[in-house]
């Protein structure tokens, strides 16, 4: 059709996602993206709870009964994953952009490591605040 | 085609005015890549604070949470953890917008979208924490 598309039919392409093999780093890569975009929305939650709290009593309890009710919970679970997902996945870039743990080995080992601990965090997260 | 690869110069798809100049389509993108760093950084130690925040709140009461809130060191680390998250957050749609939408006009509608959205999210936290602690 156009010059451009003439162009790309002769040039050599990389190949495209689904000649490879899934695997651990390219699905952290692609949740990285995914849960920065879904806190980025869900940033409007922590708003709204502050809003509420500067808006008076009457106010605050209506959110806070939303945040408690069970959709809200489980929201707010989601969110808090996702926020501890996002930042230790985060290190891990900080780190290969250090120039550090470039090793398919080391790549797999972080992705795993950073999985961990943000299922830890949250865990320890709710269960303190539930028990305080 | 073959020929190509075995001459000593590899080819180029740039021309040598656009390597010299550097930046992708963007038009710049060193300044972005750093503070997205800087940001994700400073994020991190924020989140901490935050979840002490959280774990604090946990079961308050609005007489409890408004206290809490109000207390000038949880009041200073809010905004600037609003701060330092919106900025990051603004930077990262940033680069989404850019990677997807590639209808010019809708791309600058989306981006300018952006800016507004962070700022908001951002002078709504400040606003409020402000009427929190100063008891308004």
């Amino acid at each position: 059709m156009s010059r451009q598309n003439q162009q790309a039919g002769s040039r050599p392409l990389s190949p495209h996602l689904q000649i490879y093999r899934p695997n651990l780093t390219m699905a952290m890569s692609i949740l990285h993206r995914i849960t920065g975009a879904v806190l980025y929305f869900a940033s409007f939650l922590g708003v709204w709870w502050l809003m509420g709290l500067a808006s008076g009593p009457k106010y605050f309890a209506y959110v806070d009964e939303m945040f408690r009710s069970w959709p809200g919970l489980v929201i707010l679970f989601a969110v808090s994953y996702q926020l501890f997902h996002h930042a230790f996945g985060g290190i891990r870039h900080l780190v290969w952009d250090a120039g550090y743990g470039f090793s398919t080995r080391s790549a797999e080992r972080m992705g795993l490591v950073s999985l961990g601990l943000a299922i830890v965090a949250t865990l320890l997260v709710w269960l303190l605040g539930a028990w305080t | 085609m073959n020929s190509d690869c075995n001459t000593k110069e590899p080819k180029r798809f740039q021309t040598p005015l656009k390597r010299a100049r550097g930046p992708g389509s963007a038009g710049d993108g060193t300044g972005h890549f750093m503070t997205q760093r800087a940001t994700a950084a400073v994020s991190f130690v924020l989140l901490v604070f935050l979840a002490v925040v959280f774990v604090l709140l946990a079961g308050a009461d609005y007489e409890r949470a408004r206290r809490v809130v109000g207390e000038p060191l949880v009041a200073t680390g809010l905004v600037f953890t609003a701060a330092a998250f919106t900025w990051h957050m603004k930077l990262g749609m940033q680069v989404i917008i850019e990677d997807y939408v590639h209808h010019e006009l809708l791309k600058y509608a989306l981006l300018t979208a952006n800016i507004l959205f962070c700022a908001a999210i951002f002078f709504l936290a400040l606003i409020s924490v402000g009427r929190v602690t100063f008891g308004f």
